[in-house]
């Protein structure tokens, strides 16, 4: 069993009377991947820079490997942040902006030239170390960035949208890096991204937030298949949610009539009759039925659809309800068809809709 | 040459003409003036001669250089140990209070120098405001002597040119990204370090833009001198005035005057060649 390395417990954080964080409870291992994913002002930012103390908490406490750190000033605590637009020493060179973290901590010049060419190794970026920032690239900007934060050996990395300013393609290169970094020195990263690719791509675990809490935390496998909330569901990926209501109830089954006017059996958990239900169909579980098939099945009319290269998204219209489903062949797509769409009941996610304001 | 650029001559000639008549034809004339002798009564002797720069090395014109330039630079350097807090101070404020803050700075333009120096007179002399408080208050028995000396000097060239450091300064500073300071701290940087290896190196340019801004101006004040300083100090600025309106001596003065405009290139060649923008002695 690894040890909790970084731990909220019940951190609030306002700011004039607002609340932008409303009791955060969070358990970091060490050596994991975990990202804060989140639409823009949820906190997710907010929530980072507390833990590396440019932010004070309002109430709650933060613990780093077992210390409690909450009124520890930046600099003495073990973690460092990568900002999101890199915030490089403009008038120093590569060498000298990694260097800058050994020459504050002290650490005697032979080590501290030995662990700069380590890192500026590590990171590929050999005969770059005299130049300075404005001469790179956005993409070698962020690596000095990275070997910057991690020249130290914090216990945590704190990584602040660090990919959000580049193009995809090095985004993508940039992710595999990180990932292959990250195991390398085992450091615990902590990343906040409103990516949802960057984050399932590379997380050990994610922690959805909305709103200043947390909606869910998991791996991005379960987040997908088993999200916990309808925000998750359509925050993780694309889906289909329709309202359900609960029509019969028997020992193990139960059968509900779906928005759209269909009928499916489900295994009975709890329900009631009447009860108002959420399901969640992700684009990809629709296939298309055939002749012969009858349990869970409907027509959709075609619309518009979006040619992908490898699949093909469709969006159709049943009964004034918009559904988008993926097909693999091009060719079997017409507009204004009358398609027939087939899912496995076993697929997809039903959840408690215990959404009243609405 | 085409359309465009000729109409762009005839936008721009009310400035050329102006920048010619007004500041090249002057330049050229001192400029030929300086080889020029002088008679006994004003008039100038055509002649082509170098007597008058080589009269600037003389022992008693290179002390009024030498301690022109000492007043300058004392003088410089109070004005960047005033501005460069004050310009910290007011880059911490919210926008709309920097705007404000800055405003104010630039408002004594509004009057002339001249005037305000007469001013400082009402509020340093001997009877002035200052000591009626101070003796008023028990604090001092006799007057202090705040001006007729190198204080009062310093007093007015320090208030007339703060705005020229402040607003460079203040121009650098407000550009440094809070975010690198943060990843300073982040690093282990203490307040000191962040200022000796962040704040101070990215500042550097507006500090030197702001010294030449004062330095130079420093060394020409010859009003300030001679109200405040009671005409007992000498400066570059004075000696100029002196051959202009004095000794009627123009071609010595015209000397004077291109052997400053000389210091002031190589200032600013000094500056590019330190890696400093020329767009950031422009403007603010």
């Amino acid at each position: 069993m690894k040890k909790v390395m970084v731990s909220l417990k019940n951190v609030f954080k306002d700011y004039d009377e607002k609340k932008i964080i409303k009791g955060i409870n969070l358990d970091i291992m060490e050596g994991e991947f975990l990202t804060l994913l989140g639409p823009s002002g949820c906190g997710k930012t907010t929530l980072l820079r507390t833990i590396s103390g440019l932010e004070k908490v309002s109430s709650g406490k933060i613990y780093i490997d077992g210390e409690d750190v909450t009124d520890v000033i930046p600099r003495k605590r073990a973690v460092n942040t990568i900002f999101q637009n890199f915030a490089l020493f403009s008038h120093m060179t590569v060498e000298k902006n990694i260097e800058f973290g050994l020459k504050m901590k002290k650490v005697p010049k032979e080590e501290s030239r030995k662990r700069v060419k380590e890192i500026i190794e590590l990171i590929q970026m050999e005969g770059f170390e005299d130049r300075k920032p404005s001469q790179l690239s956005g993409g070698q900007q962020q690596r000095v960035a990275l070997a910057r934060g991690l020249v130290n050996m914090p216990k945590v990395l704190l990584l602040d949208e660090p990919l959000s300013s580049l193009d995809m393609k090095l985004r993508k290169q940039m992710e595999i890096d990180l990932q292959r970094i990250q195991k390398k020195l085992g450091i615990t990263f902590i990343y906040v991204t409103h990516d949802q690719d960057e984050a399932l791509s590379m997380s050990d675990r994610v922690a959805i937030i909305n709103n200043g809490v947390i909606e869910q935390i998991d791996t991005p496998k379960n987040l997908y298949n088993y999200p916990k909330t309808k925000f998750v569901a359509d925050f993780i990926g694309e889906s289909n949610q329709f309202k359900a209501v609960v029509v019969s109830c028997e020992k193990d089954e139960a059968i509900i009539k779906l928005e759209i006017d269909l009928e499916i059996k489900i295994k009975n958990n709890n329900y009631d009759v009447g009860e108002n239900l959420v399901v969640i169909i992700r684009p990809e579980q629709f296939k298309l039925a055939k002749e012969r098939d009858v349990t869970n099945c409907f027509y959709v009319k075609t619309k518009e659809h979006i040619y992908n290269g490898a699949f093909t998204k469709v969006l159709g219209k049943v009964a004034k309800k918009e559904i988008e489903f993926i097909i693999y062949n091009d060719d079997e797509y017409t507009k204004n068809e009358e398609v027939k769409l087939k899912f496995n009941s076993d697929d997809i996610v039903i959840l408690e809709d215990n959404d009243e304001q609405k | 040459m085409n359309k465009n650029s000729k109409s762009k001559y005839i936008y721009l000639s009310p400035v050329i003409i102006y920048a010619i008549v007004l500041i090249l034809f002057p330049i050229i004339y001192i400029l030929f003036l300086s080889f020029q002798t002088s008679d006994n009564y004003g008039g100038i002797i055509y002649s082509l001669t170098l007597n008058n720069y080589l009269k600037i090395f003389d022992i008693v014109y290179l002390r009024v250089l030498y301690k022109s330039a000492c007043i300058a630079i004392i003088t410089t350097f109070i004005c960047i140990l005033i501005a460069y807090p004050f310009s910290i101070f007011i880059s911490e404020k919210k926008a709309n209070t920097q705007k404000i803050l800055i405003t104010l700075v630039m408002i004594p333009f509004l009057t002339n120098s001249l005037i305000r120096t007469y001013g400082w007179i009402v509020l340093l002399r001997k009877e002035g405001v200052f000591n009626s408080v101070l003796r008023s208050l028990n604090l001092i028995d006799n007057p202090i002597s705040f001006m007729y000396n190198n204080l009062g000097v310093f007093i007015g060239l320090v208030y007339t040119l703060l705005p020229f450091m402040i607003l460079p300064v203040y121009s650098s500073v407000s550009k440094i990204d809070k975010k690198v300071l943060e990843a300073a701290e982040d690093l282990g940087a203490n307040s000191y370090q962040k200022f000796m290896k962040v704040i101070l190196p990215q500042t550097l340019p507006g500090i030197f833009n702001g010294s030449l801004m004062v330095f130079i101006p420093a060394i020409g004040m010859f009003f300030i001198a001679d109200l405040l300083g009671g005409g007992k100090i000498m400066l570059i600025g004075n000696l100029i005035k002196n051959q202009f309106l004095v000794s009627r001596n123009w071609p010595f003065g015209a000397a004077i005057s291109i052997f400053l405009i000389v210091i002031t290139f190589i200032l600013v060649k000094f500056y590019k060649k330190s890696g400093g923008n020329m767009d950031d002695l422009g403007g603010f």
